[in-house]
């Protein structure tokens, strides 16, 4: 049984950890966002989170990829670095005015065929914003930016000042036809990433906006 | 060994046992001749005695019998002043007793040998056992001494029904074993069987407990102990209360007990001798920390290479700056911290005790210490496998098995992760099922549970409500 | 190893077996998978009376009352159906490791693991098998029973819709695809007077379905029906949808890991029927005619 046991373990032991990532080839990504440009090219900024040291603390760095598609978007993203890019602990997902008015099938069946990407991913919408400048937004806190915005969308989620439509929500509503909304964020003057009503969808495109503080 | 044959003629006798044992300074030969006629000959091995028994049990008397001439019998009942006096005419049992520190004594005209029970060699006195320690509760513990540590279950089982069955085994040693148990409690089956796989035995030499251990367990293969061991008399009469039989071997104060269950191996004895509360807590923490201890460096490397996910994010940040620039992969890592662990306890057990504190030190501390602080191990790689090492040790009668399972785990881990852990308990279950320790399932009272044999399963109840029962001997039709 | 098969021991083998394709049902089927459940449980109480009535042992007790050459086709084709069957379980597993959790792993290699290990678990048959059973039951069962409470602030009936109301066509897929593996089981279950089997065998059959039912019901009430529907294995993602503070998210690997034993178990099952018809193959050529050959 010994040598069943050790017939069993070695090609396993050869072929499964060889070739599986260590936590230090990964780069855990906590928001990212997309814009489209005017001749339909996609543009990605993801907000990569590292720690140098174990005695210090973890700090944000900024990739940018661009492409055609969202499949070409997110191929072109995992080349930027010899890491991996890790979507498994992204909290938000922010996407700009002109993709969500051109629709938002495409990118959701990309996000879908990402085995790390979580089906309680939050998506947003950047109202009279760039999605990249939300990334990029600093926290007020001293707080990572991309967890300070997952825990703000939570609390006004739980609150129930925001809709509550993770990743898995979005995508029923989008296979079933129905109209959705999902959260709006802007950029206030200082800088800051706040809540600003709901992106109203019909048929999977921005119909519009509404609600909000600051357009109140 | 050649033939040894007595005469009636008292010189030639004595020229034949001076013969076997030529060479042998220690070996005493006392010609005694009485005033009246009396000649005899006391035959012992200096060092193995007691002197003063010699001196004024038997050749004082041997020399005031006031008697020409007298059989072996007439001098076994009536002159010789010892407790213990026997005419044996079974020349190898003699040579035995003879070579074990009993006295010989020869007599003109009778060619049969008179034993006399002298033994007086020196014995450790009976500490507790390093290795079984109790906050509270008896300090005694077995010894070399054979008679001694038979003594001890005696004085504990007050019961005529407590049965001793002598044998002896292996050519060159001669070794006495006595297989112990208490009529009316043990199942004579068991009995049987533990006689059989006794007289099985083909050693030629008995040293210690383990000699005969690895020779009548079952399924030797398996890291699990499949018999019982103890140093303690307590724990052995314990033991035989439940219906195990316990095996005394002669110049080893470790008895043997049978069968062995799963459960008793993570009882410990002050389970019994402190509050219920506190028993039961200390139980369930001996169980948690053998499953931590076998699972968490295969659990580590897991999360490590499959399920990043399950990480909280600042811990994965956390572990991957650990790990920047390390030369090894994590599994290479816990390999390696694992086998130095076991290094340094063998080290630990290896070492003279005032060296023991500064081996610990230079081997937790500073190897730790500085094999992180050079970037050669990560920190949470240390971490882990100190967890494992302490954890490993609320177990102790599972260490064996804690060291293959931990090893087995850590490649299953690294293999498959999650799943791989899963199918690797699974099997450790599944090998567990299928083990019998003289008959008895391993996993008795386990699996299935048996509802009215609990009480001392999981946790121990209080005294009032916990008979000892026979529940080695229950049918295994009666669960449910 | 024990000689007997313990009820519970029953019991938690046919709730491993069953539960295993949580992990395979489609989300929408999981009304079926409960209607499914109490056809099974009618079905066993069905056999069990018969098995009291016509005083027979087990499965194969019965098949003894057929003609030599009838019982032998029996055994030959019961072997290759679970043979089949073994090879098909190991590789579903495998190819979900492959594709969800362990991409690095060749199916073939996850495939050909997973039969030699449960061969090992069933080469001391059936009883041992049993007794295996009842802790990894509890451990199974615990992980998915946790799971499933946990999730509950998540599920969001509204997400559900009509097209997960029952289906004639969906409760004989699920009673085939499903419940069949059960009577695999039956194989080795009947009448005994000294140990009654009834109640375990029914308790594991109708915690298998609530195990079906509610993890089909998560993953639609969770996800989405049309989303749970568009996804591999809805109830496995859905499993990880829940989050206890930051120390306990994205789960669905422990879930998994869980219903890896269900599926490990009914291979073993089944490599454990096809070791009892071989031996009974061999014991049918040796033995006279007249004489029933031992499992």
């Amino acid at each position: 049984m010994k040598r069943l046991l050790l017939l069993c373990l070695l090609p396993l032991v050869l072929t499964g950890c060889a070739g599986a990532p260590d936590a230090g080839d990964l780069l855990p990504i906590l928001t990212a966002g997309v814009s489209m440009d005017a001749d339909g090219g996609l543009e990605l900024t993801t907000e990569a989170v590292r720690q140098e040291e174990l005695e210090g603390t973890a700090s944000s760095t900024y990739l940018t990829a661009r492409g055609d598609s969202p499949d070409d978007l997110f191929a072109q993203a995992d080349a930027l670095t010899a890491n991996s890019l890790y979507f498994s602990h992204a909290r938000t997902f922010i996407i700009d005015e002109s993709l969500a008015r051109a629709g938002l099938r495409p990118l959701v069946g990309s996000l879908l065929d990402r085995g790390d990407v979580r089906l309680t991913l939050r998506l947003a919408v950047a109202r009279d914003a760039e999605a990249d400048d939300l990334v990029r937004a600093e926290a007020v806190a001293a707080q990572l930016p991309g967890e300070a915005l997952g825990d703000l969308l939570d609390l006004r989620a739980e609150q129930g000042d925001l809709p509550d439509l993770p990743l898995s929500a979005a995508a029923d509503a989008l296979l079933a036809g129905a109209d959705f909304s999902l959260p709006a964020l802007t950029l206030t003057d200082d800088g800051r990433v706040l809540p600003d009503g709901q992106a109203d969808f019909r048929l999977g495109r921005l119909a519009g906006f509404s609600g909000g503080d600051t357009h109140a | 060994m050649e033939i040894l044959q007595f005469t009636t003629d008292l010189d030639e006798n004595v020229a034949r046992l001076k013969a076997l044992f030529a060479q042998d300074k220690t070996f005493i030969v006392r010609r005694l001749r009485a005033p009246e006629g009396l000649r005899c000959a006391v035959f012992f091995f200096d060092g193995m005695i007691d002197n003063q028994a010699i001196n004024q049990s038997i050749v004082r008397p041997l020399l005031r019998a006031g008697l020409k001439s007298a059989s072996a019998e007439a001098l076994a009942e009536s002159v010789l002043q010892i407790n213990e006096c026997r005419v044996e005419t079974d020349l190898h049992a003699m040579l035995t007793a003879l070579l074990y520190g009993d006295t010989v004594v020869l007599t003109e005209g009778d060619s049969r040998p008179i034993v006399l029970n002298s033994k007086g060699f020196d014995v450790r006195a009976g500490d507790e056992p390093d290795n079984e320690r109790v906050l509270r509760g008896p300090r005694e513990g077995f010894t070399e001494s054979f008679m001694t540590n038979l003594s001890m279950l005696r004085r504990r089982v007050n019961d005529p029904r407590l049965t001793f069955t002598f044998s002896r085994y292996a050519a060159h040693t001669h070794t006495a074993v006595c297989l112990c148990w208490i009529k009316g409690v043990t199942d004579p089956a068991l009995v049987r069987e533990m006689q059989k796989r006794l007289d099985a035995l083909t050693l030629d030499g008995i040293l210690d407990a383990n000699y005969i251990a690895e020779c009548i367990r079952d399924d030797g293969g398996s890291p699990f102990p499949t018999l019982g061991t103890t140093e303690r008399p307590d724990v052995a009469v314990a033991r035989m209360l439940e219906g195990r039989v316990a095996i005394v071997v002669d110049g080893t104060p470790v008895v043997l007990t049978a069968p062995c269950i799963l459960q008793e191996c993570f009882q410990a004895n002050d389970d019994y001798y402190i509050s219920v509360r506190q028993a039961a807590l200390a139980r369930v923490l001996r169980v948690a920390g053998f499953l931590l201890s076998i699972t968490i460096p295969g659990l580590y490397i897991a999360l490590l290479h499959f399920h990043q996910e399950l990480l909280p994010t600042r811990l994965l940040l956390a572990i991957a700056a650990a790990r920047t620039g390390m030369p090894l992969p994590p599994f290479w890592e816990i390999f390696l911290l694992l086998i130095v662990f076991e290094v340094l306890k063998e080290a630990g057990a290896r070492t003279p005790g005032v060296m023991g504190s500064t081996m610990s030190i230079v081997g937790g501390l500073v190897l730790g210490q500085s094999a992180v602080s050079a970037r050669f191990l990560s920190a949470p790689a240390v971490i882990i496998v100190a967890v494992a090492a302490v954890t490993a040790l609320t177990v102790p009668k599972l260490q064996s098995a804690g060291m293959v399972l931990r090893f087995l785990l850590l490649a299953a881990g690294a293999a498959a992760g999650l799943y791989g852990l899963t199918l690797g308990l699974a099997l450790t279950l599944g090998h567990l099922c299928t083990l019998r320790s003289a008959g008895t399932p391993y996993l008795l009272n386990l699996a299935p549970r048996v509802e009215t044999h609990d009480e001392d399963v999981y946790t121990r109840a209080p005294w009032r409500r916990m008979r000892r029962r026979r529940f080695l001997a229950r049918k295994e039709g009666g669960a449910s | 190893m024990p000689d007997r098969v313990f009820p519970r021991g029953r019991g938690a083998l046919l709730f491993l077996i069953l539960s295993a394709d949580a992990l395979l049902l489609p989300s929408g089927l999981w009304l079926d998978a409960l209607a499914a459940g109490v056809l099974a449980l009618l079905i066993g109480t069905g056999w069990f009376a018969l098995a009291r009535k016509y005083r027979f042992a087990d499965g194969f007790a019965l098949l003894d009352r057929l003609p030599h050459g009838a019982a032998r086709l029996a055994d030959g084709l019961i072997l290759v159906l679970a043979a089949l069957l073994a090879v098909r379980t190991a590789f579903d597993l495998a190819g979900f490791l492959h594709e969800m959790a362990l991409p690095g792993l060749p199916v073939w290699l996850a495939g050909g693991v997973l039969l030699l290990c449960a061969g090992l678990l069933a080469r001391h048959g059936l009883p041992a098998l049993a007794l295996w059973a009842v802790p990894s039951a509890w451990a199974a069962g615990g992980v998915i029973a946790l799971s499933l409470l946990l999730s509950l602030p998540d599920w969001s009936l509204p997400r559900l819709t009509l097209s997960t109301l029952l289906a004639p066509a969906g409760l004989f897929r699920v009673q085939g695809t499903v419940f069949g593996h059960a009577l695999f089981v039956l194989l080795f279950t009947g009448d005994d007077p000294d140990l009654p089997q009834t109640r375990a065998a029914l308790t594991g059959v109708a915690c298998a379905a609530l195990a079906l039912a509610l993890s089909g019901l998560r993953a639609a009430a969770v996800l989405g029906t049309r989303c749970a529907a568009a996804l591999p294995y809805p109830a496995y993602t859905a499993a990880g949808v829940f989050a206890i503070g930051d120390f306990l998210q994205r789960s669905e690997a422990l879930f998994g890991a869980a219903l890896s034993l269900c599926f490990l178990a009914r291979a073993a099952l089944l490599l454990a029927v096809c070791r009892a018809c071989l031996n009974r193959l061999r014991t049918r050529r040796k033995q006279p005619v007249s004489a029933p050959p031992a499992v």
